[in-house]
């Protein structure tokens, strides 16, 4: 392994509604077992809310900058890595990978490539190419033909049968994409295309419209072993993105003959592209007939990677770690924990995941939000259960910020003709709709027919709505509640359909000893004595969570990506974590994003997966008797809830959503800074908006830091800053913002800094300052005064990205900070 | 659903809902840790006497399918599974699971901690005798002590009578020990000219059918209890024809060429371990279903080759006799359920009769 002893990690850049936080969580994974091999780690990337950037124990070199192919030739220059990792960056890394490897860099530097052969990057660039390929290879692909005239457009269509989809070949402006559900739509459609193509061509190409999508996540070492890790299903069919759809694992519709097929042909592509790690393989399956078409095949790290390794317990990032650097999979020891070879024992899983999309819309905006082909959702959760109805109870309820409510009103108002099109043209509330559909009566038949769901979800939502009707109608009955926490019921949900609150729900389980257990999400479904300490609530016989020895942490998690937080919260709460870690306290999550860093073995020392209600922190709690439980702030029912009881634990609040509210100003606005700790505080910076000639607001949207403020000012601000802060109760981060008036700045007000914010000045200072939040509320001989903040060099600026183009929709109101998915951090000189 | 419950010999009672047949039934519990095809592990006789524990949390998804049955009497005494679905997807017969155990007369338990009954099958280290019940009182508990399980399983599934399964190729002769169908199936790809024998066929009566090559089965239980005439069937078998052992009929080819057969402490059920070629040092994976295993010290080495091996548990998963054409494994190379990796045994099979031909 010499040849691996400096390492280039591509990251990925600002989050973006195609990525979020899970290659944070992969990199920081796989970068420690290479550091822990001896490998020098380097990673290049300019998201400043990522963690990895900022854990100086993992990334020996965190270089912040564009991800320019230019910027990484200064890099190979300046570190002269041995090897290069574009599997951890999505798409774009493999873009600049291909880049580098035109200039020969890597070539004439003898960089060796890590995961893919170079002509995989190509193909994965290149999806003309990989479609060759993967046709040569014979594996089944949708069929399409090129023509340049209507009768043998016709004659094509007739042939592949209908719907068809034409398109342009070498469009001349826009690509466009027809589709064509019969002979009357087609000369319309084959007329227009010709005329948008340069050729004065046009495809011809069979529409996979309503099939099944299937996922499957397989992985291979270079002596060409292969195993799958997790084969997912798709509720909804081919025509709404796989991100957006609901998603169970294991596949719970396939037969065993159609598993095994997909199976071969993920490995026979795997092994075509030579690949060393994972790869994930979307498939469509047609119903109907069992033919099924390769769609797409992506040999990175990406959330469906995430979700595998989450819902089944096996640790694909350590795994995959070792394989580029050249170990083979009989020779990965899983470490303690595992039965001997457990690498190479394909996940067998006794629970259920079900992951749920997270809008990045209001639920009023939800309504109207069309589901289709391109991407909408900016986050996810996961809700594990041991059945298809409980762990999609609870994947609804960890949704926090979105509605929960089975009884949606707006749907109830709906007249059948427009429920009738929500059903055909699904909504970002579909789920909703389904039941409102199924509460009318109309057969799982006739729905298939509508939504081409296959007819199991139905059968699974209508246990769901049966369990909800018995509630209602028997409140206050032992058997029903019982049966209602069997299966994965809230008590916040029960306590809304009998009209109660869920602490009477939470005494009447008491009363009747109901009383929850853990399981393990463990990769052997019980076979071998193993233990991820990763745990998810049942209420069955058997309790495998034990206590973890004191001192120790609870932190709830900020759960799925949402805009405005992005992986801040993230960031933040693994920072934390991460110091409580170092100070020797055990360290708790619970968290329902599967793609979150903070649910790492290397950062939690056990897991929940489960919502952030008040019944599991209670639950939790009893069990493992935490010191301190670390809550964000936007979780205000919960903590309202969690007031009412008696917690022998101190409950510390996470600031994560903005709570200032100034109103845009038309002068220049500043701030200062600052952490405090109850007793001394300590100026970090001082940030200002990014000039725009309109208006003049401190928003956290474009900053540079520090502010243009001369010395002088500099002074006089900070020591009216110093006064406002010393007034604050609790410890934090705490800004002042100043407004410009004639030659002197005024006070205005004082706000926590967001996380977004506290990121970024983490990464412009080059300090983890969540970290030193986590000394100062864990710490008793910590001393703030002795930590010295070094300020940049030049100018850092700060721009956040929005989602808006992606998602197709108008920004509604000001691009304000809680509308950002990401953000972009540059040290200017 | 009616409340029933899965009691044990130790006293252990636990709680579920009840489906398929209401009939009481006793049975050895095992479990089962593979997430595909509950039907074709249902229907797969080598679960005679047994009452089978799907790790898997959810069956039925699919209901009865029409053309993947492992058999068409499912001897299997009992169904364990934490969540059950009710869907019928087949539109020729919309049957769903629960209507198909019913009419098949199996009983059937869920919403029961099937992960806590997999530890206890797990930690007991030995088989464990169960019973599903309407009532776990005294009258069942000394019902289920009094239970005596057949040990002439195989005489119980075995065709009583042969028959052909004709085909265009190769003639083989295929002896059920509790045939499993995937088998056939495979023979069937191959264009095989298929007759199926009783398991006591004798060599004369096989030989006489002048096959290309003999298949012996898999199927259920000990195969010390299977009649020593059928391993002196083997002996002189493997001296005429190409052979090919799978399961049982592995088990029963290693005794036959004297090596030991023990039982395994916990029966492995499941598809997700690695297995090694050892010749070329391939990983592959394949259904396992074994109550018993080869004594890896007993096995001749002048007589027999250990092909395949277990790389979790470093059992011996498959044997080669040195000097006939015959072989054996211990998985299930025709999957149903399970990954097809190891299916060009049946190839290797097929060429070792064309083989045999040529030289004739």
């Amino acid at each position: 392994m010499t040849n691996k002893k400096s390492i280039l990690i591509i990251g990925a850049g600002p989050n973006n509604i195609q990525h979020g936080d899970e290659v944070d969580s992969a990199t920081y994974q796989v970068a420690t077992y290479l550091r822990r091999a001896g490998v020098t780690t380097i990673l290049a990337d300019n998201n400043p809310f990522s963690y990895s950037l900022n854990d100086s124990s993992v990334i020996d070199h965190s270089s912040i900058g564009p991800l320019t192919v230019n910027h990484l030739i200064e890099l190979i220059e300046k570190y002269q890595p041995r090897a290069i990792l574009p599997t951890l960056g999505n798409r774009q890394a493999f873009l600049l990978t291909q880049e580098l490897l035109e200039k020969g860099i890597l070539r004439k530097k003898e960089i060796e490539l890590l995961g893919v052969p170079e002509a995989t990057v190509r193909q994965v660039n290149n999806p003309v190419l990989l479609e060759r390929t993967l046709r040569q290879m014979g594996a089944p692909m949708k069929k399409i033909v090129t023509v340049n005239n209507y009768p043998d457009a016709l004659e094509e269509a007739q042939r592949l049968g209908y719907p068809v989809i034409i398109r342009s070949v070498l469009p001349k402006i826009t690509s466009t994409r027809q589709i064509v559900h019969d002979q009357s739509e087609l000369a319309a459609a084959v007329s227009k295309c010709l005329s948008q193509s340069r050729a004065e061509q046009v495809y011809v190409q069979q529409s996979l419209g309503g099939y099944k999508e299937i996922e499957v996540v397989v992985q291979r070492d270079q002596s060409g072993t292969m195993m799958m890790l997790g084969m997912v299903e798709d509720m909804d069919p081919i025509g709404i993105h796989a991100g957006d759809s609901i998603a169970f694992n294991p596949a719970q519709t396939l037969l065993d003959r159609q598993i095994q097929d997909m199976r071969d042909t993920a490995f026979a592509i795997t092994r075509k592209l030579r690949i060393v790690g994972v790869n994930h393989v979307q498939f469509a399956l047609d119903p109907v007939n069992d033919n099924f078409y390769v769609i797409k095949s992506s040999p990175y790290f990406d959330r469906m990677v995430s979700f595998v390794a989450q819902s089944t317990g096996y640790p694909v990032a350590m795994v995959s770690s070792q394989l580029y650097l050249g170990k083979t999979l009989r020779e990965i020891d899983l470490g303690p924990g595992f039965a001997k070879h457990a690498a190479l024992i394909e996940p067998a899983m006794d629970h259920i995941a079900a992951r749920v999309p997270v809008w990045g819309f209001s639920p009023e905006q939800a309504q109207k939000q069309l589901l289709g082909t391109e991407k909408k959702s900016v986050g996810t959760v996961f809700g594990i259960g041991r059945s298809p109805a409980e762990a999609l109870f609870k994947a609804i309820e960890s949704r926090y910020h979105e509605p929960t409510d089975f009884q949606i009103q707006s749907q109830a108002k709906l007249s059948d003709d427009e429920l009738v099109d929500r059903l055909v043209h699904p909504h970002a509330e579909r789920l909703f709709s389904l039941l409102e559909a199924m509460q009318r009566g109309y057969t799982a038949y006739e729905l298939v027919e509508m939504t081409k769901i296959d007819p199991f979800y139905f059968d699974q939502l209508a246990k769901m709505k049966e369990l909800i009707t018995e509630l209602v109608e028997h409140p206050g009955k032992e058997p029903v509640l019982a049966k209602a926490k069997h299966n994965g019921l809230s008590n916040q949900l029960i306590a809304k359909l009998w009209k109660t609150t869920p602490k009477q729900i939470y005494q009447m389980m008491q009363d009747h000893n109901l009383t929850v257990k853990y399981k393990e999400v463990e990769p052997s479904a019980g076979e071998f004595d193993q233990h991820t300490q990763t745990f998810y609530s049942a209420y069955e016989d058997e309790n495998e969570a034990l206590t973890l020895p004191q001192p120790s942490a609870l932190f709830i998690g900020t759960g799925g990506l949402r805009l405005g937080l992005s992986n801040a919260g993230d960031f933040f709460v693994a920072s934390m974590m991460m110091q409580l870690h170092r100070q020797k306290f055990h360290t708790i999550i619970m968290n329902c994003n599967p793609s979150s860093v903070t649910l790492n073995t290397l950062i939690a020392d056990k897991r929940y997966i489960e919502p952030a209600s008040a019944e599991n922190v209670l639950s939790v709690v009893e069990i493992d008797q935490p010191q301190l439980i670390f809550i964000p702030a936007s979780y205000t029912n919960l903590l309202e809830t969690l007031k009412k009881y008696d917690l022998q634990s101190k409950v510390i609040t996470l600031p994560d959503d903005r709570l200032g509210n100034l109103k845009p100003r038309s002068n220049q606005l500043v701030a200062l800074d600052y952490l405090w700790d109850g007793e001394n505080e300590k100026f970090l910076a001082s940030t200002a908006a990014l000039q725009s000639a309109t208006n003049f607001d401190y928003e956290m949207i474009n900053l540079q830091l520090p502010a243009a403020v001369n010395d002088v000012e500099l002074k006089k601000m900070q020591a009216t800053a110093r006064e406002v802060v010393e007034q604050q109760s609790n410890p934090g981060f705490y800004q002042v913002i100043f407004e410009q008036d004639g030659l002197e700045y005024k006070a205005l007000t004082v706000q926590s800094i967001s996380l977004p914010e506290v990121a970024f000045l983490s990464k412009s200072l080059g300090i983890n300052l969540p970290a030193l939040l986590g000394k100062i509320v864990s710490d008793q001989d910590f001393n703030l005064t002795d930590t010295e903040i070094t300020q940049p060099k030049g100018t850092v600026t700060y721009r956040a990205t929005f989602p808006f183009e992606s998602l197709l929709m108008k920004p509604q109101g000001i691009l304000g900070p809680n509308k950002i998915i990401g953000a972009e951090i540059q040290f200017m000189n | 659903m009616a409340a029933r419950y899965l009691i044990f010999e130790d006293g252990t009672i636990f709680e579920g809902d009840g489906f398929g047949s209401p009939a009481v039934t006793f049975g050895e519990v095992v479990f089962n840790t593979s997430m595909t095809g509950y039907q074709e592990i249902i229907t797969n006789q080598i679960y005679d006497n047994q009452i089978v524990t799907f790790t898997q949390p959810n069956i039925g998804g699919y209901g009865i399918q029409r053309n993947i049955y492992e058999s068409i009497v499912p001897t299997i005494k009992g169904v364990i599974v934490r969540s059950l679905s009710n869907v019928a997807t087949d539109n020729i017969r919309r049957l769903t699971l629960d209507q198909y155990l019913k009419q098949m007369n199996i009983p059937g338990i869920t919403n029961i901690d099937t992960r806590a009954i997999t530890h206890k099958l797990r930690d007991a280290g030995k088989p464990l005798k169960g019973s599903i019940v309407p009532v776990p009182d005294d009258h069942a508990f000394d019902q289920l002590h009094a239970t005596v399980l057949t040990n002439q399983q195989v005489a119980q599934v075995s065709t009583p009578k042969p028959y052909p399964n004709p085909g265009v190729g190769m003639s083989v002769v295929v002896v059920d020990f509790g045939l499993k169908n995937g088998i056939l199936r495979e023979l069937s790809r191959r264009k095989c000219n298929v007759t199926v024998l009783p398991y006591n066929a004798t060599a004369d009566e096989i030989l006489r059918l002048d096959p290309d090559g003999v298949v012996l089965s898999s199927g259920p239980g000990d195969p010390h209890y299977v009649k020593s005439a059928v391993l002196e069937m083997i002996r002189k078998v493997q001296e005429q024809v190409p052979l090919f052992g799978i399961g049982l009929g592995h088990e029963l080819f290693a005794l036959a060429n004297g090596a030991q057969v023990i039982p395994l402490g916990v029966e492995h059920h499941g598809m997700n371990h690695p297995i090694k070629e050892i010749i070329t040092d391939h990983i592959v994976y394949a259904n396992q279903s074994e109550g018993y295993t080869v004594d890896w010290s007993t096995v001749d080495r002048s007589k027999l080759l250990v092909t395949y091996t277990d790389m979790i548990d470093s059992s011996v998963q498959g044997l080669r006799h040195r000097q006939f054409p015959a072989f054996s494994v211990q998985f299930f190379p025709d999957g149903a359920p399970g990954p097809d990796e190891t299916d060009g045994l049946f190839d290797e099979f097929i060429d070792t009769m064309k083989r045999k031909e040529e030289r004739r």
